[in-house]
C-alpha cells in the first residue's frame, strides 16, 4: 500500500481496543444516534471473522435472536464504538467460522479455551 | 474555477465526527507551476497552462526546453490547459513565493512591479495606478493588470503556483483520468447486455444477438452496441466533493471513486 494512505490511516487508529479473534465471544457498546438522543446498544455474540487492514479492519459478531440469526459487521476503529468487552475466549482452528451459519442449537456452539 | 494536477495514490476510509466512514480517494495534487498564460488578444482565448511533475532537464527536447525557460519554471513532465477568465484566476493561482525563481525574460519588470504591488497598505488609487503603468510597460502579456481592484491580486503570471489550497473542504470537483483498460471486451461487459441462460440447453451465451434486420435496411445502423475496446480511455468523473486536504502535504482527498489505476495522472478542476 502507499505509504501516504498508510500514513493517513495510522491517524485513524485507536488505542485500548482488546486482543480478539474469530471464536471469542464479545460484548460491542455501540452508540445510536435516535434524532438527537444518543444511546449506546450492546451487541453480544460471537466474533465469526476479522477482515481488512489498518484503519479499514472490519470485524464481524453473530448471535441467536429470537431463534434467527443475526450478524453485525462494525469496523474496528469507528468513533461509534465505545467499547468491546471479551467475555470469552473461544477455542477454534479456522480464523473465519462461516460455518457456524448452517448450524443450529448445540452445534453452533464454539468450545471455550482451556486455560 | 480552480483546476490541477495530480497523481492517484489510492483509495482509503475517513470517519466523520459522527462516526460515519467515508470513502475516499487520496490525490497527490500539485503543487503546479503555470508555464504559459494564453490571452484572448494574442492566442484567441483565455486559458493558464499549467505544469506538474519535476523532470530531468536533459529529458526534454530542445522546444520544451526552450517553452520552461521562457517561463521561468523547472522542467516539468506533464502540461495542462485551463481555459479560464483570467481575472478571476487570482482566486486559486498564488504568486510564486519569493524564494521561487521569477520569469527571467522579465525579471526587471516583474521585480518591480512585485514590490508595488505587495507595497503594504499603500492606497488603493496609488495601487491602480502603478498597476496601469506596469500594465503600458508589460504590454500585450497581460492586459488585466491595469485592473486590479484588491491589493493583492494581480493577472497570474508564469510561474505562479497552484497548490491544493485552492480547493476548500467541501468544494464540488470533476476530477479527468484515464481509466482502467479492460482490452477488446464483449457486449456483456461492455455495454451491460444481460447475455443468455448458462444451462439448460441453451446455445445463447454471451453474444450480441442480432445486429439487424433484413433487406430492409440492408445494413448496420451506426452506433450499435458492439464489442471493442473497453476502457484505457480519457474519462471524467462529475460532482464529487473534497472530503479533506492536507496542505503542507499536497494532498486532496475526494468522495468517492476516480478514473485510472493508482499512480495515474489526473485533473482536478472545482465548478
Amino acid at each position: 500500500m502507499n505509504q501516504t494512505i498508510a500514513r493517513i490511516e495510522e491517524q485513524q487508529l485507536k488505542k485500548g481496543i482488546p486482543r480478539f479473534k474469530a471464536g471469542d465471544t464479545v460484548r460491542v457498546h455501540f452508540q445510536v444516534i435516535e434524532g438527537s438522543r444518543r444511546r449506546t446498544q450492546v451487541f453480544q455474540g460471537i466474533v465469526i471473522k476479522r477482515q481488512g487492514a489498518g484503519a479499514r479492519e472490519t470485524f464481524t459478531v453473530r448471535k441467536q435472536s429470537f431463534g434467527v440469526g443475526v450478524e453485525r459487521t462494525f469496523p474496528l476503529f469507528s468513533p461509534k464504538i465505545s467499547k468491546i468487552e471479551v467475555v470469552s475466549i473461544g477455542d477454534v482452528r479456522r480464523a473465519k467460522l462461516y460455518y457456524l451459519r448452517s448450524k443450529v442449537g448445540k452445534k453452533a456452539r464454539v468450545r471455550e479455551k482451556q486455560r | 474555477m480552480a483546476a490541477i494536477l495530480g497523481k492517484k495514490l489510492g483509495m482509503s476510509q475517513i470517519f466523520t465526527d459522527a462516526g460515519d466512514r467515508i470513502p475516499v480517494t487520496v490525490i497527490q495534487a500539485g503543487p503546479c507551476t503555470v508555464t504559459q498564460v494564453k490571452t484572448k488578444n494574442r492566442d484567441g482565448y483565455n486559458a493558464l497552462q499549467i505544469g506538474f511533475g519535476d523532470v530531468k532537464e536533459r529529458r526534454l527536447n530542445k522546444p520544451m526546453a526552450g517553452h520552461f525557460k521562457k517561463a521561468g519554471a523547472g522542467p516539468k513532465r506533464y502540461l495542462a490547459e485551463v481555459r479560464c477568465n483570467l481575472d478571476e484566476a487570482s482566486s486559486w493561482v498564488r504568486a510564486a513565493s519569493a524564494e521561487e525563481k521569477k520569469p527571467k525574460g522579465r525579471q526587471a519588470k516583474t521585480k518591480a512591479k512585485t514590490k508595488e504591488k505587495t507595497g503594504e497598505e499603500g492606497a488603493q488609487a496609488e495601487e491602480a495606478e502603478s498597476g496601469a503603468e506596469a500594465a503600458g510597460e508589460a504590454a500585450a502579456e497581460e492586459p488585466e493588470a491595469a485592473a486590479p481592484l484588491e491589493a493583492v491580486e494581480r493577472a497570474p503570471h508564469p510561474g505562479d503556483q497552484v497548490t491544493v489550497a485552492a480547493f476548500p473542504v467541501g468544494a464540488r470537483v470533476k476530477v479527468t483520468g484515464i481509466s482502467k483498460g479492460k482490452g477488446f471486451a464483449g457486449s456483456v461487459k461492455r455495454h451491460g447486455f444481460a447475455g443468455g441462460p448458462a444451462s439448460h440447453g441453451a446455445h445463447f451465451h454471451r453474444a450480441p444477438g442480432s445486429v439487424g434486420a433484413a433487406a430492409y435496411p440492408a445494413r448496420v445502423f451506426k452506433g450499435l452496441r458492439l464489442p471493442g475496446q473497453m476502457g484505457n480511455k480519457r474519462s471524467t468523473q462529475t460532482g464529487l466533493e473534497v472530503v479533506a486536504a492536507e496542505i503542507e502535504q499536497n494532498l486532496l482527498m475526494v468522495r468517492g471513486a476516480i478514473p485510472g489505476a493508482s499512480n495515474g495522472l489526473v485533473f482536478i478542476q472545482t465548478y
